[in-house]
């Protein structure tokens, strides 16, 4: 079964007297394990699309299912807990709590999830580590680089176990070779620990690092390709 | 967790935080201050109507509260005052009566109150002994000795040793009497001052044609902690009294004084309310604006799954910090404000240029400020309350959020 399973996904945004359509009819299948790139021009509707996945955002019309339920179906709570227990998340850019140490970061949604201390502490140091970040622990955000608080990011949205993680245009403030080094990271995560990711990009070479690419013009899918 | 995070938060602006915090413990200063002063003010009204009227406890006629008249009192006196001082042995029992008049000299007659008391009882109950003038105060066996009020004897032009002719008609019958001034006495309100003078307790009594007769047996605690024991000891002691007689506490005696008391409590829970409103409508002012900063932050934290409840409980949890601050600050800072006054007093009548009346009774002069420690638990809890009630709307503002609308937001 497929983790996400999106059908006829439209969403239109009114401005004043003007109905932008952003999503046209949608229809995209996720599962375990796929690295996927969602790809386009920009105002394509790759953010919506992913916004809708994630239960950010809401259909006008179409389906979104996470694990085979039907996120309209829920309220809001629920569909909050939902992603705590099984989205993670990691945007272009301000992602991270500015109070908390990039330690304390990652371990935020292990202690909304309720884990134990100690496990919270092993699991959480080992993320850090899977992504580069051994010595940093202690470091406040405004202490990191972008590329770092961006691996900080992926961290926190991996740390929880979700079954899929969605990153729009994730590398989109970073230079070429920051943003190589985050990709690489992601795609050793998804090859070594089988983390899900579904991400949004307009970058080349980013594009390249995907197993599946997903493109999508005027807020349809043009073409879906999986390498 | 979200405890911690509160905590943070309101670290990082440092300034801000400190700024309403300030701002909130200034206004609780203010009212630990005024209510220490309240307290003292009401403390030493009590005091002071205690000593000159009623004492703690006192045996009159149920009448005599409302309508004091001389001829209105307790016969068998003495025997009362003896069966008192056996069942309250550390209380001093002192017998009073208050019979008016005219009193005239050679160069003129004044209508008068004169005070009948026990020579050597009342300068261990009352601080009016202390404050002669001039002369000596009464002895026991001088029946026609008077203290006059200083203005009383300028008005009637007469010096120590002159004579003075009381006249006054009692239950239908006419009194006069010969007597000689012994001294003046001064307390600065010039009701008293200038009309008041003090008789032996024996010569009031024939200035109403009884004996053995007093308006009033009252009875002097150390301390007025002990008034509800003591009224139940008077009461178990005296048994049946005679027709009319009541025994009170000084709740009861001095209705007047504490009905003003009560008044002035009132107005100061109102100032507190207002004050309160003020603090209110400037947290709510902060609150707002810090959570209006952290809007994208909030989307953030909504986005990886923590409640907008949470977050509105984070936001309330952080005013309820700032609040406990400011309560524990204002509650040291108002405490510090007032100890000088606690320890040395407050020369009232310096500030008002003259000295304090109320109810007919005067005032000490300094005021010693006192701590209301329930009223000071009150204030702290409002102040905190008051913190986190301002930051309900700001946090209702987070409870409505939704979670793309805030990671849109700049
Ligand atoms: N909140 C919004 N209000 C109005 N129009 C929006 C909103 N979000 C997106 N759009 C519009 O929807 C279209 C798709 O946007 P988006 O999903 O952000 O595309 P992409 O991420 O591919 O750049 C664009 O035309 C954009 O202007
Ligand atoms: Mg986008």
């Amino acid at each position: 079964m497929s983790i996400v399973s999106v059908r006829g996904l439209t969403r239109d945004y009114v401005q004043g007297s003007i109905v932008v359509r952003a999503v046209r009819g949608v229809d995209l299948d996720i599962k375990d394990g796929e690295f996927t790139a969602i790809i386009g021009p920009s105002g394509s509707g790759k953010t919506t699309t992913l916004n809708c996945i994630g239960g950010l955002d809401s259909p006008t019309s179409g389906t979104v299912s996470v694990d085979g339920t039907d996120l309209g179906s829920l309220s809001a709570g629920a569909l909050s807990d939902l992603r705590l227990a099984r989205i993670g998340f990691v945007f272009q850019s301000y992602n991270l709590i500015p109070v908390l140490t990039a330690y304390e970061n990652a371990e935020f949604v292990l202690r909304l999830q309720g884990v134990a201390a100690k496990e919270r502490r092993r699991r959480v140091m080992q993320t850090l580590e899977n992504v580069g970040l051994k010595g940093m622990e202690d470091r406040r955000p405004s202490e990191l680089s972008g590329g770092q608080q961006q691996r900080v990011a992926v961290a926190r949205a991996i740390a929880g176990r979700p079954a899929l993680v969605l990153a729009d245009e994730p590398t989109a403030n970073l230079d070429s070779t920051t943003s190589d080094s985050l990709i690489a990271l992601m795609r050793d995560l998804n090859d070594n620990h089988g983390v899900t990711f579904v991400f949004s990009t307009h970058d080349e070479r980013v594009i390249r690092a995907a197993k599946r690419v997903v493109r999508m013009v005027d807020g349809e899918i043009e073409s879906d390709i999986t390498k | 967790m979200l405890l911690s995070l509160a905590i943070r938060n309101l670290r990082r602006n440092v300034r801000r935080t400190l700024l309403t915090v300030t701002a909130i413990a200034l206004g609780l200063a203010m009212m630990v201050f005024v209510t220490s002063m309240q307290k003292g003010t009401y403390g030493s009204m009590i005091k002071s109507g205690v000593a000159s009227t009623t004492g703690h406890v006192v045996v009159e006629q149920a009448t005599y509260v409302d309508n004091p008249q001389a001829t209105e009192g307790v016969s068998g006196a003495q025997a009362i005052a003896d069966a008192l001082g056996a069942a309250i042995p550390d209380a001093t029992i002192a017998q009073r009566s208050l019979v008016d008049g005219l009193l005239s000299s050679a160069n003129g007659a004044v209508g008068v109150q004169l005070r009948g008391v026990q020579p050597s009882v009342e300068p261990l109950v009352d601080t009016l002994p202390d404050k002669l003038v001039s002369g000596e105060w009464l002895q026991d066996d001088d029946s026609r000795g008077v203290i006059l009020g200083e203005l009383l004897a300028e008005s009637l032009d007469v010096d120590i040793g002159d004579r003075v002719v009381y006249q006054g008609n009692h239950n239908g019958e006419d009194y006069s009497e010969l007597l000689r001034v012994r001294g003046t006495f001064k307390t600065g309100s010039a009701d008293i001052d200038g009309f008041m003078g003090v008789v032996p307790l024996q010569t009031a009594q024939k200035l109403v044609g009884m004996s053995d007769f007093a308006n009033q047996v009252t009875v002097h605690l150390p301390d007025v902690a002990g008034t509800e024991a003591a009224t139940i000891a008077a009461r178990t002691a005296l048994g049946t009294l005679p027709e009319g007689v009541v025994v009170l506490p000084w709740q009861e005696s001095m209705p007047n004084i504490v009905a003003s008391i009560e008044a002035d409590r009132a107005g100061g829970v109102l100032m507190m309310v207002f004050l309160g409103l003020i603090v209110a409508m400037g947290i709510v002012n902060t609150v707002l604006m810090s959570v209006m900063e952290r809007v994208r932050e909030f989307g953030v934290l909504m986005a990886i799954g923590v409640r907008n409840r949470r977050i509105a409980a984070m936001v309330l949890l952080e005013a309820g910090v700032l609040g406990l601050l400011a309560a524990l600050l204002g509650l040291v800072g108002g405490l510090l404000l007032a100890a000088p006054f606690i320890v040395n007093g407050l020369d009232m009548a310096a500030l008002a240029g003259g000295s304090m009346e109320m109810e007919g009774v005067v005032l000490d002069s300094i005021i010693f400020f006192s701590i209301d420690t329930p009223r000071l638990i009150v204030l702290a809890i409002v102040t905190v309350v008051v913190t986190v009630s301002a930051a309900l709307y700001p946090a209702w503002t987070v409870i409505k959020l939704k979670p793309l609308e805030a990671l849109n937001s700049v």
